[in-house]
C-alpha cells in the first residue's frame, strides 16, 4: 500500500488511529503503551503485505534473526570475539538477503558477459522497502554492538522498529537509537497530531498534486520530443524531473515524518530544501538526510572518514559515494550517478575550496543546481548510453528548438513556476503562527491541499474504456 | 590534520555516547568541511532554524537524563512567556531558538520544583527566566562551537540536578509548574493546541468513509463507458497473488462519492491552469477537441499500398476506387493549441495515392474540405469523426469517380440529436460544447433495401439505428456501428454489385450509396474473419470501394490481412 491512495487515506488510516487511540478515549493512557503498539506493529504487518504478501515473511525472517542477534550480544557482552562473529554474521546475512534480492539480477548480467551461463539467472522481484528495512536493522546491530544502544529484549517493539508502516517503504531510514526511548514511552498530543497533519497533508500534496504532474508531463515532453530530443525539450524534461524526484522523495518523507507524529514519534527530517544549497556538500546534507547520516555513521566514519592520509579520504569518499549510487538501484547509471558526485565533493574539497569562498551565495546557488540537475540525467536514463545522448541533446546536438517543446513549456507554464516556487524556502512555516486569523488560513490551507489531493487521486484513475479507434 | 588528529579520541568516544543524530550530523560537516570553511559548523542558512525536534529531545535526553514521555512535537510551536526572553536571546544567537527552548525550559522548570512549593510568585518566574537564558546562551555557543566537548564538560551538572529525583514524578511536576506558570487563574492542564485541526481532518476522513460505505455501489459509470469495479471477493490465491488487493483499490476509487464530479474538477483545474491536452486530447480553440496525433508511420503505409495493389490486380474486373479521407487535426488545423504542429495529411495521403497501380482511381477531398471549412461544419467538436455534411460532400466528389450520376436523387437531411458528446469528450471528460447529429439519405430510399448483419444475423429495413442514441456512443446509429459485414440489398436491378473496405468514417456515407447499386456488401476488415475468397465468389461485384481516414489506415493491420 502507500500513502497516496484512496484506499489508504480514507480506509487504512482512520480504522488505524481509531483502533490506535481507542486507550486515549479510554484514558488509560499509562497501560495503553502495549496495545498502541501491538495495533501499530499489526498495522504495519497488514500494510506491508497489502503490497507484498509473500515477502512479508522474508520482512519477519530478517525482523527474528536481528532480534536474536541483539539478544545474544547482550548475552555475550563481555566476550568481544563473539560479539565480532554475531556482528560479522548479521552484517553477512542482511547484506546477502539484500544483495540476492536487489542486486543478483544485476550481477548475474554483469557476469553473464565473463560466464554465459549467469544470463541464465532468473532474479526474484525486488521486495518494496527492503534497501529501508536492512539499512535500520544494521543500524540496530551496529548500535548494539557499540554499545550506542541496548538490546531490544521486546519482541513486537522490535518488530515494531523495523516494520513501523510510516517509514517502512521509502524511509526516512531511523537509525535505532533516536526513536529506542519512543518506542516504549510517548506521548501522543493534539498538537503532535495537529503538526503531524500538516505535515502529513503537505507530503501528500507534494507528490500527489507536484510530482505526479511533473512526472506525467515529463513522460509527455520526452514522447512528443521523439528519439532525438531539441534542447528545450531536454532541458523542460530533465527540470521537470528534477521537480519529480525531490517532490515525490520529500513528499513521502513528510508524509513518513507526519504519520509518525500524528502516532507520537519523532522521525528524523529527510529533506531541508537541498535545491536552494550553496555546495555540493551542503546539497548533501538537505537531500535525502538520513541516507547520508547512514552512510556516514556506518560506512564513512568507519573506514576512517577523513582522519587518515588524504589519498585515504579520497578513497573513503569515492568509495562510499559508489556504495551511496549503488544503493539508490542495481544498475550502472546509478553508480555513475554515485560516483559524479564523490568527484564534485572531491573536487569542491581539494581543488576550488578557495574558489567558492569567493563567490557569491546566489551563483553557488546556482552553479550548486545545474550541477544537480545534470546529475539526474545520469539518475533518470536507465542506460549510460541514453544518458550522454541527453546530455548531448541539452547542449545542442539536436537543434535547440522546437514547437512541441513550446507547447508544453507555454502549457504548463504555471505548474512548473508553482514547482520553482516550492522548492526554496519562501513560503516555510517557521511555527505556528500566532494570531488567529493566520492559524485559521493555515488550517483552511491545509484542508484545500487535502481536498486537491484528493481530487487528483481519484481522477488519476479516469480510466474511459472508448472505442477509440471505431 | 595534527590538530585532528590529538583530539580523536575525545571525538570518538563523543561520537559512540552521542546518541543524537543531529550531533553525529554535525560531525558530517566538520568532517566536509573542516579543510576549507572557516567556521566549521555554521547553519547553511544562518535563518534556517528550522532543524529536526528530535535533535531536541536527544540533546535534552544527552544533558538530562531521559525525561520518559518528552516529546518534542507538542511543544515545538509553543511561545509561552516564560520563554519568550529565552528566545529572542536565542534568536540573535542565530541557533535554533525551538529546539533550546525547549531544552531550556525544561531544565528552567525543573529547579523551581526542587526550590519552590504549589505556591509560586510572579517574582519566582521572573527568577527562571535568567536561569533559562544562560541555558540557552550556552546552547547556543555549542551549536556554533565545538559540540561534543561542551557536551561532556555539561553533562555532570545537568545529571546532579536530575538525578536526585524519579523520573516520572518529576516529569508531572514540571508540567504542572509549567501550566501553572502560564496562567495562574487555569488549573486544568489540558492542551487543546491543535484540537481544531484534528477534529476538522478527522470529521472530513470519518465523513467520507461513512459516505462511501453507505452510498449504493454503482455498476456502470455512463461517463466513462465502462463497468465500474465491484468488490472483489477474498480467494487465498487472490490474497496471495495480490491481485485482491489491486482489485480492492480499484473497486474503492470507482465507487468513491461524487466520482465524475471530482473528474470534472480536476479537468476543469487543469484548464485554468492553462493546459490545453487532457488525457491524451488536445483541447483546441473554439470547443475544438482533437486526438492527439502520432507520426504516420509510412512503411506501413506502403504495404497497405501495396496490398491493394494486390487485390486489384487479382481482381481485375472489379473497378476500384481509393478514398482517404482526412481528420480534423489537418483540416482545422488553425484551432489546434498554439505550437502544436499538424501533420501534413495532404502529403502523406498524395504519397500513398501515388504508390497505388494507375488503373486505381483516387479521391483527393482536401482542397474541398478546405474550402467549405468556413461555411459548414465538417468534424464534430467532441468526436473524432467528420459530419454527415463532411460525408455529402465528400459523396459529390465520389460519385464522379464511381461514375455514377447522382442528378436524379434528392437527398434529405433530418437532425436526430442536438446533444451528442462524442469519444474526444469521453476520453477527455470535457463535456462543453455539445454536437448536433444528422443524418443524410436519399428522398423516398424508405423501403427500397434490406441490411443483412452478418455478425447480429439480423435484417434490418435501415440503416440508421436510433436507438443508439440513447446509448454511449450515438454514433453507432450509422449502420448500427461497426460489423464485420453487412450486405445490403436494393430493389435496383442495374447489376451493379459495390464492395467496400471502410473504417467508421464511412458508416455515415454508405446509405448515400442505396439507390446505384443492387447489393452493397460492406466489410470492416477489423473484425472480418472470414474467407474474402468466398465473398467475392458468392457475389457478382462490380466495383470496389476503400474508404478510410488517413488515422485509422497509417494505424491499421487488419486490412492487409483480410484482402491478401
Amino acid at each position: 500500500m502507500v500513502f497516496s491512495s484512496v484506499t489508504f487515506l480514507f480506509i487504512f488510516l482512520p480504522v488505524t488511529a481509531a483502533l490506535y487511540f481507542l486507550p486515549s478515549v479510554f484514558l488509560c493512557h499509562e497501560t495503553g503503551i502495549k496495545w498502541k503498539n501491538l495495533v501499530l506493529l499489526a498495522a504495519s504487518l497488514f500494510f506491508y503485505a497489502w503490497g507484498e504478501p509473500l515477502y512479508v515473511f522474508l520482512m519477519l525472517i530478517s525482523i527474528t534473526f536481528n532480534y536474536f542477534i541483539g539478544l545474544d550480544l547482550k548475552k555475550h557482552s563481555d566476550n568481544q570475539p563473539h560479539k565480532r562473529f554475531l556482528l560479522v554474521f548479521a552484517l553477512v546475512f542482511n547484506l546477502g538477503s539484500l544483495a540476492f534480492f536487489k542486486y543478483s539480477g544485476f550481477i548475474a548480467e554483469n557476469l553473464s558477459a565473463v560466464f554465459p551461463a549467469a544470463s541464465a539467472f532468473d532474479a526474484p522481484a525486488l521486495p518494496i522497502g527492503i534497501s529501508f528495512y536492512t539499512f535500520q536493522t544494521l543500524s540496530y546491530v551496529i548500535d548494539v554492538y557499540n554499545g550506542k544502544c541496548s538490546t531490544q529484549t521486546k519482541f513486537t517493539d522490535f518488530a515494531l522498529y523495523v516494520s513501523m508502516f510510516p517509514q517502512l517503504i521509502a524511509g526516512p531510514i531511523v537509525q535505532y537509537n533516536t526513536v529506542e526511548a519512543q518506542l516504549t514511552s510517548r506521548r501522543e498530543t493534539l498538537e503532535g497530531a495537529a503538526d503531524g497533519i500538516r505535515f502529513f497533508v503537505i507530503g501528500l500534496a507534494k507528490k500527489v498534486i507536484l510530482a505526479n504532474t511533473a512526472g506525467a508531463i515529463y513522460n509527455e515532453v520526452l514522447a512528443g520530443a521523439g528519439e532525438k530530443p531539441d534542447a528545450l525539450s531536454a532541458w523542460l524534461a530533465i527540470i521537470l524531473y528534477t521537480f519529480q524526484i525531490y517532490y515525490d522523495f520529500s513528499g513521502y518523507s513528510d508524509m513518513a515524518i507526519g504519520l509518525g507524529r500524528i502516532f507520537g514519534f519523532n522521525f528524523p527530517e529527510n529533506f531541508r530544501y537541498p535545491y536552494v544549497a550553496n555546495s555540493v556538500t551542503d546539497f548533501w546534507r538537505r537531500w535525502h538526510i538520513s541516507l547520508s547520516s547512514w552512510f556516514r555513521d556506518y560506512l564513512y566514519i568507519p573506514l576512517g572518514g577523513n582522519r587518515r592520509s588524504i589519498p585515504r579520504n579520497i578513497f573513503n569518499l569515492l568509495f562510499v559515494w559508489f556504495m551511496t549510487g549503488l544503493w539508490h538501484g542495481a544498475s550502472w547509471n546509478f553508480v555513475l550517478w554515485g560516483m559524479y558526485y564523490g568527484v564534485l565533493l572531491l573536487l569542491e574539497r581539494y581543488v576550488f575550496a578557495k574558489l567558492i569562498e569567493r563567490v557569491p551565495q546566489f551563483i553557488r546557488q546556482a552553479v550548486v543546481f545545474l550541477f544537480v540537475v545534470i546529475g539526474w540525467v545520469f539518475f533518470s536514463n536507465a542506460s549510460t548510453a541514453q544518458a550522454f545522448q541527453m546530455l548531448a541533446a541539452m547542449f545542442g546536438a539536436n537543434g535547440a528548438y522546437n514547437p512541441t517543446a513550446m507547447y508544453y513549456l507555454t502549457g504548463n507554464l504555471a505548474v512548473i513556476c508553482t514547482m520553482a516556487v516550492f522548492v526554496t524556502p519562501l513560503f516555510r512555516i517557521k511555527s505556528m503562527p500566532q494570531k488567529k486569523l493566520h492559524r485559521f488560513v493555515l488550517l483552511a490551507v491545509t484542508v484545500v491541499l487535502f481536498f486537491a489531493s484528493t481530487v487528483c487521486l481519484i481522477s488519476d484513475t479516469y480510466n474511459p474504456f472508448l472505442y477509440f479507434r471505431f | 590534520m595534527n590538530e585532528e588528529k590529538t583530539t580523536s579520541p575525545e571525538r570518538e568516544s563523543a561520537a559512540s555516547n552521542s546518541a543524537s543524530q543531529f550531533v553525529a550530523f554535525d560531525e558530517l560537516m566538520r568532517d566536509y568541511e573542516q579543510n576549507h570553511v572557516a567556521h566549521a559548523y555554521i547553519p547553511v542558512n544562518p535563518q534556517d532554524e528550522y532543524v529536526p525536534v528530535y535533535a531536541v529531545e536527544k540533546n535534552g535526553e544527552k544533558l538530562l537524563n531521559p525525561l520518559p514521555g518528552s516529546s518534542a512535537p507538542d511543544t515545538q510551536f509553543e511561545h509561552t512567556d516564560d520563554a519568550t526572553a529565552a528566545q529572542e536571546k536565542a534568536e540573535t544567537a542565530d541557533t535554533e531558538p525551538e529546539r533550546t527552548n525547549e531544552a531550556s525550559k525544561i531544565q528552567a522548570a525543573e529547579p523551581d520544583i526542587d526550590k519552590t512549593t504549589a505556591a509560586q510568585t510572579e517574582a519566582e518566574t521572573a527568577d527562571a527566566e535568567p536561569e533559562s537564558t544562560d541555558e540557552t546562551t550556552e546552547q547556543a555557543e555549542i551549536g556554533k562551537s565545538d559540540i561534543k566537548p561542551k557536551h561532556t564538560d555539561e553533562a555532570p551538572v545537568a545529571r546532579t540536578e536530575t538525578e536526585t529525583a524519579d523520573l516520572e514524578p518529576k516529569r508531572k511536576k514540571a508540567t504542572a509548574a509549567k501550566s501553572k506558570k502560564r496562567s495562574k487563574s487555569e488549573r486544568k492542564p489540558l492542551n487543546l493546541k491543535g484540537f481544531v485541526t484534528v477534529a476538522v481532518f478527522t470529521t472530513i476522513i470519518a465523513a467520507v468513509l461513512a459516505a462511501n460505505i453507505i452510498s449504493p455501489d454503482r455498476t456502470h459509470s455512463d461517463t466513462e463507458n465502462r463497468t465500474l469495479a465491484s468488490m472483489p471477493t477474498v480467494t487465498f490465491s487472490g490474497v496471495f497473488s495480490g491481485s485482491f488487493m489491486q482489485r480492492f483499490e480499484g473497486h474503492v476509487s470507482d465507487q468513491f462519492i461524487f466520482r465524475d464530479e471530482i473528474v470534472s474538477l480536476r479537468s476543469a483545474v487543469n484548464r485554468i491552469l492553462g493546459s490545453k491536452e487532457q488525457n491524451g486530447i488536445y483541447i483546441g480553440k473554439s470547443g475544438q477537441l482533437f486526438e492527439k496525433q502520432e507520426e504516420y508511420n509510412v512503411k506501413k503505409l506502403n504495404s497497405i499500398a501495396k496490398s491493394i495493389n494486390t487485390f486489384c490486380r487479382n481482381n481485375p474486373k472489379l473497378k476500384a476506387t481509393v478514398f482517404v479521407a482526412p481528420t480534423a487535426s489537418y483540416i482545422l488545423r488553425d484551432k489546434l493549441p498554439d505550437f502544436v504542429e499538424p501533420h501534413n495529411q495532404k502529403k502523406v495521403i498524395s504519397r500513398f495515392y501515388g504508390r497505388l497501380d494507375s488503373n486505381v482511381e483516387t479521391l483527393n477531398v482536401i482542397n474541398a474540405f478546405e474550402k467549405r471549412k468556413n461555411e459548414q461544419k465538417l468534424y464534430y467538436l467532441t468526436d473524432h469523426h467528420w459530419t454527415t455534411r463532411a460525408a455529402k460532400v465528400a459523396f459529390n466528389l465520389l460519385a464522379k469517380k464511381l461514375g455514377i450520376n447522382t442528378d436524379s436523387i434528392k437527398y434529405e437531411y433530418h437532425t436526430v440529436s442536438t446533444t451528442f458528446s462524442g469519444t474526444l469528450s469521453k476520453a477527455s471528460g470535457i463535456y462543453e460544447s455539445a454536437d448536433t447529429i444528422e443524418i443524410c439519405m436519399p428522398s423516398d430510399s424508405k423501403g427500397t433495401y434490406v441490411v443483412k448483419n452478418a455478425d447480429l444475423q439480423t435484417k434490418e429495413t435501415s440503416l440508421f439505428e436510433l436507438s443508439k442514441l440513447e446509448t454511449g456512443n450515438p454514433y453507432e446509429l450509422f449502420c448500427g456501428g461497426n460489423f464485420s459485414r453487412l450486405t445490403i440489398s436494393t430493389t435496383n436491378r442495374n447489376e451493379k454489385v459495390l464492395l467496400v473496405f471502410k473504417d467508421s468514417y464511412a458508416n455515415c456515407l454508405i446509405p448515400m450509396l442505396t439507390p446505384y447499386y443492387q447489393e452493397i456488401v460492406v466489410i470492416d476488415p477489423r473484425y472480418f474473419t472470414d474467407n474474402i475468397e468466398d465473398i467475392l465468389s458468392s457475389h457478382p461485384f462490380t466495383d470496389v470501394l476503400f474508404i478510410y481516414n488517413i488515422d485509422t489506415l497509417a494505424k491499421d493491420t487488419s486490412l492487409s490481412d483480410v484482402i491478401e
